[in-house]
C-alpha cells in the first residue's frame, strides 16, 4: 500500500512540477496584484509614502467624482453598443464564409488580419478615415449629399460611435474564426430534416443554426463584454478620452488617475467597481444561459 | 643581471596594469535617466565622463513618449537611480512634494555653487524653502516665420514690435492655397496656456501661488474667443478638428513650409538647422518677439531642469554630475549641442550664435533678457492641465459657449485643488 501510495505521489509531483511555473506566474502577475488593487481601493496611496487607510472614503468620493461618473456611462454605451454589433458582423461573416465560395481563405485572411497588427498601426489609419475634410467617410457622405458632416473623433456625438465603430472592425475578425468552427460543428443531417419539414433560410438559422451554436454565441458574449469593459487602446491612442469627455471609459479613468494624479487607491477604487460590474454581468449572464443556451 | 632586469621590468608592467585597472574600477557609475531626444544632455554627459576622473555616468534611455510613466514607475519603486530630467513640469512639483528629490541646499552650499547666475529660472527649482532641482537648459518661445512665404505674400517680416491683431492681420494675408497645398498663416501649438497665452501676458495666472483660479476673467474669454475664431472665422489657421486629425505639430507644419508663421521655443531653430542641412526644410526662416498687447514685453517660458534621486546610490556625486552639467564646462556643452544653456555667459552666447548662424539682431532676441510668464508652477499642475484640455476643446469644437466653458474650469480647478487639499 505504501509503495502504491509513493507511486501515486510521485506521479503526481510530476503533474505538480508542470503547473508550477504557471501557477507561480498566476500569482505574482494575477493573483497577487488583484488582491492587492482589492485592498488598496481603501487605502490612500500615491505610490512613495506610507498608505493611509480611508475605508469606503475612495468609493464616496467616485460617486461624487463627476469624470468617473461620465466614464462609467460611457463604459456602458460602449459595450452596448460595440458587443452586439461586433458579434452580430462576426456572426454575419461567418455565415456567408461557411458556404462553397471562391477564395474563401483569402476572405478569411483579410478579415482576420486587423487582429494581428497592432493597435497603435490601426489607429493611425482610421485617423486617416475619420479626418473631417479629407477622410474617404466624409468624402463618401459629401459624395452622398450629406452637407453637416460630423467631424468624427472631435465632435462631441459622433467621438463614441467612431471608436465603436474602429473596434467593431479591430475585433470581428476574430469572433468570426471561432463562429467558423461553430457552424463547421453543427450537424449537416438537422439542416436536411428542417428542409424535409419545409423550413426555409430564415426558420433554418432560427431553429438550426442558432441553438447549434448557442454555447459558442454564450461564450464569445462573455468574453466580449468583458473585453468591451476593459476597452483602453483605442481610446489612449485615439481620443485620449476627448473632446471633453466624451470618450472617457473606466479603464482610461483608472491609468489617469494613476499616473497623472498618482493617487493609487482612488485608481484601485475604480478598478475595484469595474471588476465587480464584470463579476455581475457575468453572473447574470450565467444564470440566464439555461433559458436560450442549448448543450 | 639581464635576467634580474627583465623581472624587474616585468613586475613594474604588472603592478602599472594593476594600478591602472584599481583606478579605471574606483570610478563611481552613476545610473541617470534621460528621455531619447534630448541630445543636449546626452551630449554634456558624454562631455562629463571624458574628463571625469572619478565617476562614469551611464543614462538610461528612455523613448520621449513614455519617458514621465517610466520615470515615475522607476523613483517610485524605490530604485536606487541616482539622478534624473525632468521632461515636463507638472512632475517636478509632484516629486518634490512626496519627498521623492534630495534637497540640494547643503550640497550648494559646500560646493559654493551660485544658483543667482541662472536668474528666474532658479526660483522655479525652489519648493518651500529647498532647491530641488538645478536648471540646465533655458526655456523661451518667439514668434518663427518663413521669410520665402513673406516675399510671396509680399508682406515685411515681422518686427518684433507686433501686436495680436496684426499677427492677425497677416496671418490671414499669408493663408493661401487648398487641399494637400494649403499654407496657413498661422500654427498653434494645441498647448492649453498657449490659447490664452495674450491674457497671461497680461498677468492672469492660471492657478497662482496661493491656489487661487485666477480664469475667471474677460480677458482669458477673449484670448479663448479670438484662438477659436483665428480657425472658425478667419480660417489662417487649422480647426482644433484638424490639428487633432492629422497629428499636426510645429515640427511637422512650420518645418514643412504648411504654415508661414508659428510660436515655438529655444530648442526649435537647432531643429530647423538640422532640417535646413538634410534638406527637409527648404527656405529661409526667422525668429522675432511674439506679438503682444502690453507696455512692457512678456513671453512664456520656463527651464528645463535635472534632479537628485532621494534614494540615489551616490547621492554626492549626483550632484557633482549635476552641478557640472548645470556649470561653466557643462553649459558650454549644452550650447555646443546646440540648445540654450540655463545660465547664458557670453561664451555660451557666442558658442551658441555661431552653431546656430544667428545673425546679430536674432542674437539679440533670442538673447534678450525678458519679462516671462509661465502655464502652472505648483502642484495643481497635475489636475489643472487635464480639466483645461477637456473643457478648452469642447468650446473649439463648438459644443459650449466661452462662459459655460471658463465657468466649468474655475469650478472644477477650484474642486480639485479642495479635494487635493493643497490650499491652505
Amino acid at each position: 500500500m505504501n509503495m502504491k501510495k509513493r507511486a501515486q505521489w510521485r506521479t503526481d509531483l510530476v503533474g505538480y512540477a508542470f503547473v508550477l511555473p504557471n501557477l507561480i506566474g498566476f500569482l505574482v502577475f494575477i493573483a497577487g496584484p488583484f488582491l492587492f488593487s482589492l485592498a488598496l481601493g481603501f487605502f490612500q496611496w500615491d505610490a512613495v509614502g506610507p498608505m493611509q487607510w480611508v475605508g469606503l472614503q475612495n468609493y464616496i468620493k467616485l460617486a461624487g467624482d463627476s469624470t468617473f461618473k461620465a466614464s462609467f456611462l460611457n463604459t456602458f454605451y460602449f459595450t452596448f453598443t460595440a458587443v452586439p454589433l461586433t458579434l452580430g458582423t462576426g456572426l454575419g461573416l461567418a455565415l456567408l464564409l461557411n458556404r462553397p465560395l471562391a477564395l474563401k481563405t483569402a476572405f478569411r485572411t483579410v478579415f482576420f488580419l486587423p487582429n494581428i497588427v497592432t493597435v497603435a498601426s490601426i489607429v493611425i489609419v482610421w485617423q486617416a478615415i475619420y479626418h473631417p475634410t479629407m477622410g474617404p467617410l466624409n468624402m463618401l457622405l459629401a459624395s452622398w449629399g450629406v452637407t453637416d458632416l460630423p467631424t468624427w473623433t472631435m465632435d462631441l456625438n459622433w467621438a463614441m460611435p467612431s471608436i465603436v465603430l474602429m473596434s467593431v472592425w479591430l475585433n470581428a475578425g476574430y469572433y468570426m474564426v471561432i463562429f467558423l468552427a461553430a457552424l463547421s460543428n453543427v450537424p449537416q443531417t438537422y439542416y436536411e430534416a428542417a428542409r424535409i419539414d419545409g423550413a426555409g433560410g430564415l426558420k433554418r438559422f432560427l431553429h438550426v443554426t442558432l441553438p447549434g451554436i448557442s454555447p459558442t454565441i454564450f461564450f464569445v458574449l462573455i468574453m466580449a463584454v468583458i473585453n468591451s469593459f476593459k476597452v483602453f487602446d483605442q481610446v489612449m491612442l485615439l481620443t485620449k478620452g476627448g473632446p471633453g469627455r466624451a470618450t472617457n471609459v473606466l479603464v482610461y479613468y483608472v491609468y489617469t488617475q494613476s499616473f497623472t494624479k498618482y493617487k493609487f487607491g482612488a485608481a484601485s477604487a475604480a478598478a475595484n467597481v469595474l471588476f465587480l460590474i464584470i463579476l455581475i454581468v457575468t453572473i447574470v449572464q450565467y444564470r440566464n444561459q439555461e433559458k436560450w443556451v442549448t448543450y | 643581471v639581464k635576467k634580474s632586469i627583465s623581472f624587474l621590468l616585468c613586475l613594474i608592467l604588472i603592478l602599472s596594469v594593476t594600478m591602472v585597472a584599481s583606478a579605471q574600477s574606483e570610478k563611481v557609475k552613476l545610473r541617470v535617466c534621460i528621455w531619447d531626444n534630448e541630445y543636449a544632455v546626452i551630449k554634456a554627459t558624454e562631455a562629463f565622463n571624458a574628463q571625469s576622473d572619478s565617476i562614469e555616468v551611464e543614462l538610461i534611455v528612455t523613448p520621449w513618449a513614455d519617458y514621465t510613466d517610466k520615470l515615475f514607475t522607476t523613483v517610485a519603486g524605490g530604485d536606487n537611480v541616482d539622478a534624473f530630467y525632468f521632461r515636463d513640469q507638472a512632475p517636478f512639483y509632484v516629486y518634490a512634494d512626496k519627498g521623492m528629490l534630495a534637497p540640494l541646499n547643503e550640497y550648494i552650499e559646500a560646493a559654493g555653487v551660485d544658483m543667482s547666475v541662472y536668474g528666474s529660472y532658479a526660483d522655479q527649482c525652489v519648493v518651500g524653502d529647498q532647491v530641488y532641482a538645478m536648471p540646465y537648459r533655458g526655456g523661451c518661445n518667439y514668434l518663427f516665420y518663413n521669410k520665402t512665404e513673406f516675399d510671396k505674400a509680399g508682406l515685411p517680416y515681422p518686427d518684433g514690435t507686433w501686436k495680436w491683431a496684426d499677427l492677425r492681420e497677416a496671418a490671414i494675408k499669408l493663408t493661401h492655397g487648398e487641399g494637400a497645398d494649403k499654407v496657413y498663416g498661422m500654427f498653434f501649438q494645441p498647448w492649453t496656456w498657449l490659447m490664452i497665452f495674450p491674457a497671461m501676458q497680461e498677468g492672469v495666472q492660471i492657478v497662482t501661488d496661493d491656489y487661487t483660479c485666477d480664469l475667471d476673467n474677460d480677458l482669458v474669454r477673449k484670448a479663448l474667443t479670438d484662438y477659436r475664431n483665428y480657425a472658425v472665422e478667419d480660417k489662417m489657421m487649422p480647426s482644433i478638428e484638424i490639428v487633432k486629425a492629422e497629428s499636426m505639430s510645429i515640427g511637422n507644419m512650420f518645418s514643412t513650409g504648411k504654415t508661414a508663421m508659428t510660436i515655438a521655443g529655444e530648442w526649435y531653430p537647432g531643429s530647423l538647422n538640422k532640417k535646413i542641412e538634410d534638406g527637409t526644410f527648404k527656405g529661409e526662416w526667422g525668429l522675432t518677439y511674439v506679438p503682444c498687447d502690453t507696455p512692457e514685453y512678456v513671453t512664456q517660458g520656463l527651464a528645463t531642469k535635472g534632479a537628485v534621486n532621494k534614494n540615489a546610490a551616490h547621492p554626492k556625486e549626483a550632484f557633482e554630475y549635476m552641478s557640472w552639467i548645470t556649470g561653466t564646462e557643462g553649459q558650454k556643452a549644452i550650447a555646443q549641442a546646440g540648445s540654450m544653456p540655463a545660465w547664458l555667459t557670453d561664451e555660451n552666447k557666442a558658442i551658441l550664435t555661431e552653431s546656430m548662424g544667428f545673425d546679430e539682431e536674432t542674437a539679440k532676441v533670442f538673447f534678450g533678457k525678458v519679462k516671462m510668464c509661465h502655464e502652472v508652477v505648483n502642484l495643481s499642475a497635475a489636475y489643472v492641465n487635464e480639466i483645461l484640455d477637456e473643457e478648452f476643446t469642447l468650446f473649439l469644437v463648438g459644443s459650449q459657449d466661452v462662459d459655460t466653458t471658463v465657468t466649468n474650469c474655475v469650478t472644477r480647478i477650484n474642486e480639485a485643488i479642495e479635494e487635493a487639499g493643497l490650499k491652505g
